[in-house]
């Protein structure tokens, strides 16, 4: 799933470990998170919203990814 | 000295014992490259354990690693992907055993095909009922 949490930490700063200890995950989650291989628990997203100061919606791109969820569906 | 992993510091301690059990044999009934390898490791593992189970920083950093959501999916996938290589590990030795033994007559054949089939059983049956245990619990 595409997510904002790499554009949003390299805008606050914080290397890929900050961000682990700052949500309570290991920086390889982080990782994997920004290389859209992990989707996150809807707990760590809001974590991350909280650090970011932003929304879930926004962060995970949901209105995006529901737009290209759909579109799967329909080709299905 | 305080215990902060009860659990790792009992399997130290066990591992210890055996090593201490393996040492007191040597003595009795004398030594070889194995037996001492494996006394060494024994001691070594149970020492480790037991030293880690009071420290404080590494049980913590363990439990992290135990509790943190991507390590439990790795290792729920993981399980799972195992889980379903053995069974069909399983299904192909009992179908090759049957087939051997049933060629040649061989019952030893037989034999270890149906020990797996029940292997391979229960594995299906125990699939079965956690399906049914989680679609009501989940």
């Amino acid at each position: 799933m595409k997510t904002k949490v790499k554009e949003l930490r390299n805008k606050a700063n914080l290397t890929q470990q900050q961000l682990a200890d700052l949500v309570y995950v290991s920086s390889r989650t982080i990782i994997s998170i920004e290389k859209e291989q992990y989707n996150p628990s809807l707990m760590l997203a809001y974590r991350m919203a909280e650090v970011f100061g932003t929304t879930v919606e926004d962060l995970c791109c949901l209105k995006e990814n529901k737009e290209l969820e759909d579109k799967q569906r329909e080709d299905l | 000295m305080k215990i902060y992993d009860k659990k790792k510091f009992a399997f130290g301690v066990m591992y210890f014992l055996l090593g201490l059990g393996l040492l007191i044999l040597g003595f009795l009934k004398g030594f070889d490259a194995e037996k001492i390898i494996l006394t060494i490791l024994m001691f070594l593992i149970g020492i480790s354990e037991m030293y880690l189970s009071t420290n404080r920083e590494a049980v913590k950093q363990e439990k992290f690693e135990e509790t943190e959501e991507r390590n439990q999916l790795i290792k729920l996938t993981s399980k799972s992907r195992a889980f379903d290589l053995t069974q069909r590990t399983n299904f192909v030795l009992v179908v090759l055993f049957l087939i051997i033994g049933g060629q040649s007559g061989d019952q030893r054949f037989i034999a270890m095909g149906v020990a797996v089939a029940i292997s391979f059983s229960v594995s299906i049956f125990s699939e079965l009922f956690s399906r049914i245990y989680y679609e009501r619990h989940m």
